[in-house]
C-alpha cells in the first residue's frame, strides 16, 4: 500500500540478530525489556469492538507522546490493520511464526498515524491459530523488546489459552463488553476462564492444582462449581493455600468498558458487572468507562479510516482518550514482573 | 459468596468505616444489581442466588443505615474500626478456618471513600495510626476525672511557656499500643481554672484541646505515641482542619484516644466534636 513503509526500529536489526542469534524464536531475556506495559483488549465476544479499542488506545496512547505498536492477535480473524486504515501490510506476524522472519521488530509496518507501528495478523497461514506453546512465549518475549513504550494487544474471540496466555500477560488486560447478554455470558466466560487459568497456573498453589482444574469443569466429581466452593474447599483441605489462593485472586484485576451504551442502563451494566464479579470472584474489577454507542463508527469502518482520525471531536474519541489518561496516571507503574511459565 | 461468615458490610461490599451515605449508595447498587433477571447476573447467579443476596442486603441495610443499630452491632461483632488497624480489623471466624477473601488491602483501600483519605495514607507511618484494642475504648472514661483537677497555681502565671518538645521518639509497633508505663508516668494536672472550665465546656474546640494538651506540656510527638493516632490527625483535630481527617468513626476514636490521654471525658468531647465535623460533612 501506497504510504507504508518499512518501520526501521531504533536498533539495527542485523545487530540485534546477531546478539541473539540466528535462530528464529530464540527467547530474548526478559532483561533487555523495553516496552514499560502490555495492554491487551479482550471479551470473549466476536463484535464486541475489541479491535476499534485497540486501534483507538494505540492511537490516543501515541498522540500523547508514547512510541507504541499494536498487535493483532486475533490470528485467523484479523483485521486491526483495517480499523487502522492500512489495506494489506506486506510483514505480518505470521512471518514471524512461520519463520521467515527472526526477529518481531522486523514485522512492525508503519501506520498513518506517527509513533504508531502495527504487527498485523493478516493473511496467517491457516493453522497459525494453533500456536505451539514454544512460539507462544517467543512471541511474548519478543513484544517485550519491541521499540516501544507500549505494546497493545488486539485479542480475539473466544476463551483459547493463546488468548487468555496473551491477557495474563499483560500489564493491563481489558474487557470489551456490549450491555446484551449474549455479550455478558461471553465477557463472564472469558473472565472466569481468564481466573482460573491464573490459578492453574501460579507455582504457589501447585498442591491445589486439581482442585483448581476441578472448578474449571462445571461437571466435576468433586462437585466445586464456583470461585467461593473453591476457596472452601481449599481452606479445608489446604488451610495455608487459602491466603496464598486470596492473594492471587487479589492480583486479578481485570478492566472493564462497556461499549455502544445507548442508555443510563446500559451505562449501569458496568457497575454491576464490577459488583457481580466481587461477589461471586471476589475480585476487583476496574469499570474505566463506557462508549457511546456511535453511528460514525460504521462510517468510519466503511471508509477503512481510523475512527480516531475521522472523527477526532466525537465524543467517542475523547472517551477513549480519558480512558487512556486514567489507566496511565492509575497504573502507569504496574509491572507484571511475572515471566510467562 | 467467597465467605460463609458475611458481616452486614460484605453482604453491602463495603468496610466496616463506610460513611452513612456510603451505605445508602451500596444499598442502592446493590439492589439495582440484583434486581430480577438483570443482564449482569445473567450465567453468574441463579434466582435463589439473588434473592438470597438481596435479602441479605436488605437485612444489613435495615441494621447499617441505623445509628444506634449499627453501633451495636459493630460492637457485637467486634467491628468497631476505630479500635483496630483498619487495614487488618476484624476477627476471623474461629471455627472455619476460612481466611475472608473480602478484606483484601488493596481492594479495601479503593472502597473507602475517595474523597477523603484513608487513615493510612496520610499517617507518618503506617503503625502510628494504630490504636489501642477494644478494651481500651469500652473503659475509656476516666472514672476517677475530679482527683485529677488539683490546683497549680505556678501554671497560671506560666502560660506563656511554650511546652517542652521532645524528640520523636521512635514508633512502638504493638498493636496493643498504649503503653501504660508512658501514659501513667505523664502525671496530667489542670489548675483549678482550667479545672472548671474542663467542667464547664460544651464545645471542646480543637483549639481548646491543643491547650490543655499543652498546659501539660505534652508534645505532638508524645500523645501521638501514647494515643497511636498520627501527628498529622492529631495537628488537624487540633487546628479543626476536618478536610485533612478521614471518616467520622476513626475521628471518633482518635478522639476518645486523645480524651484517655489528657484525662477528659470522653464519650461528651467525642459527641461535641463530632457533631461539628458530621455537619461540615452534610453540610
Amino acid at each position: 500500500m501506497e504510504g507504508t513503509v518499512k518501520y526501521m526500529p531504533s536498533t539495527n536489526p542485523i545487530e540485534l540478530e546477531s546478539q541473539f542469534g540466528q535462530t528464529p524464536g530464540t527467547s530474548i531475556r526478559s532483561d533487555r525489556a523495553r516496552v514499560r506495559q502490555i495492554w491487551s483488549v479482550g471479551g470473549g465476544k466476536g463484535g464486541v469492538g475489541k479491535s476499534l479499542i485497540a486501534s483507538s488506545l494505540a492511537i490516543a496512547l501515541a498522540r500523547m507522546g508514547n512510541k507504541v505498536i499494536a498487535i493483532d492477535l486475533d490470528l485467523g480473524g484479523a483485521n486491526l490493520h483495517t480499523t487502522l486504515g492500512i489495506d494489506l501490510p506486506r510483514q505480518t506476524l505470521s512471518d514471524f511464526l512461520k519463520k521467515r522472519v527472526s526477529i518481531l521488530e522486523n514485522c512492525v509496518v508503519e501506520t498513518p498515524i506517527p509513533r504508531l507501528g502495527l504487527i498485523s495478523g493478516a493473511q496467517d497461514a491457516i493453522g497459525v491459530t494453533n500456536m505451539p506453546s514454544q512460539q507462544m512465549s517467543d512471541l511474548l518475549n519478543h513484544s517485550r523488546t519491541l521499540d516501544a513504550d507500549y505494546v497493545i494487544f488486539d485479542l480475539g474471540a473466544g476463551t483459547g489459552y493463546h488468548t487468555l496466555d496473551f491477557f495474563l500477560a499483560s500489564e493491563i488486560g481489558i474487557v470489551s463488553l456490549l450491555p446484551e447478554p449474549t455479550s455478558i455470558e461471553n465477557g463472564y466466560r472469558f473472565i472466569k476462564s481468564a481466573y482460573f487459568r491464573t490459578l492453574q497456573h501460579c507455582p504457589h498453589l501447585a498442591d491445589i492444582r486439581p482442585l483448581i482444574e476441578a472448578a474449571m469443569d462445571p461437571k466435576n466429581e468433586l462437585n466445586i462449581k464456583s470461585p467461593s466452593e473453591l476457596f472452601r474447599e481449599t481452606s479445608r483441605t489446604y488451610p495455608e493455600l487459602a491466603i496464598r489462593l486470596k492473594k492471587e485472586i487479589e492480583n486479578f484485576q481485570p478492566k472493564l468498558i462497556i461499549n455502544q451504551a445507548r442508555t443510563q442502563t446500559d451505562i449501569d451494566i458496568g457497575s454491576s458487572v464490577k459488583t457481580v464479579s466481587k461477589k461471586y470472584f471476589g475480585i476487583e474489577m476496574d469499570y474505566l468507562g463506557f462508549l457511546e454507542y456511535d453511528s460514525s463508527v460504521w462510517q468510519a469502518v466503511r471508509r477503512k479510516r481510523p475512527l480516531m482520525l475521522e472523527f477526532p471531536n466525537s465524543k467517542l474519541v475523547s472517551a477513549i482518550e480519558k480512558i487512556a489518561e486514567n489507566l496511565i496516571s492509575r497504573h502507569g507503574e504496574r509491572r507484571n514482573g511475572t515471566e510467562f511459565r | 459468596m467467597l465467605n460463609e461468615n458475611l458481616t452486614y458490610y460484605d453482604a453491602l461490599e463495603i468496610t466496616p468505616d463506610a460513611s452513612i451515605e456510603e451505605i445508602k449508595e451500596a444499598y442502592l447498587r446493590i439492589k439495582t444489581t440484583y434486581q430480577k433477571e438483570h443482564v449482569a447476573l445473567y450465567t453468574i447467579f441463579s434466582a435463589a442466588e439473588r434473592e438470597e443476596i438481596l435479602k441479605k442486603a436488605e437485612e444489613a441495610y435495615l441494621i447499617l443505615s441505623d445509628r444506634d443499630k449499627r453501633r451495636n452491632y459493630d460492637q457485637n461483632h467486634g467491628l468497631i474500626v476505630w479500635e483496630e488497624n483498619p487495614f487488618k480489623r476484624k476477627e476471623l471466624p474461629p471455627n472455619t478456618g476460612e481466611a475472608k477473601i473480602e478484606e483484601a488491602p488493596a481492594p479495601l483501600a479503593e472502597i473507602i471513600s475517595i474523597d477523603r483519605s484513608p487513615p493510612m495514607a496520610a499517617a507518618d507511618t503506617g503503625e502510628e495510626s494504630l490504636i489501642s484494642p477494644v478494651t481500651d475504648f469500652t473503659h475509656s472514661d476516666p472514672p476517677n476525672l475530679g482527683n485529677e483537677f488539683k490546683s497549680r497555681s505556678n501554671w497560671s502565671s506560666d502560660s506563656n511557656q511554650k511546652p517542652a518538645r521532645s524528640p520523636s521518639s521512635s514508633t512502638s509497633s504493638s498493636i496493643t499500643s498504649i503503653n501504660p508505663k508512658k501514659t501513667n508516668s505523664t502525671k496530667i494536672i489542670y489548675d483549678s481554672a482550667l479545672a472548671l472550665d474542663i467542667q464547664t465546656e460544651k464545645i471542646w474546640p480543637g483549639s481548646f484541646l491543643k491547650k490543655l494538651r499543652e498546659e501539660n506540656k505534652i508534645s505532638i510527638e508524645e500523645i501521638s505515641e501514647s494515643t497511636k493516632v498520627s501527628k498529622t490527625y492529631i495537628q488537624a483535630i487540633e487546628e479543626e482542619n476536618f478536610n485533612k481527617l478521614p471518616a467520622p468513626v476513626y475521628v471518633r476514636g482518635f478522639i476518645l484516644q486523645i480524651s484517655r490521654a489528657l484525662k477528659l471525658p470522653g464519650n461528651e468531647v467525642a459527641k461535641a466534636y463530632l457533631s461539628r465535623y458530621q455537619n461540615k460533612l452534610t453540610g
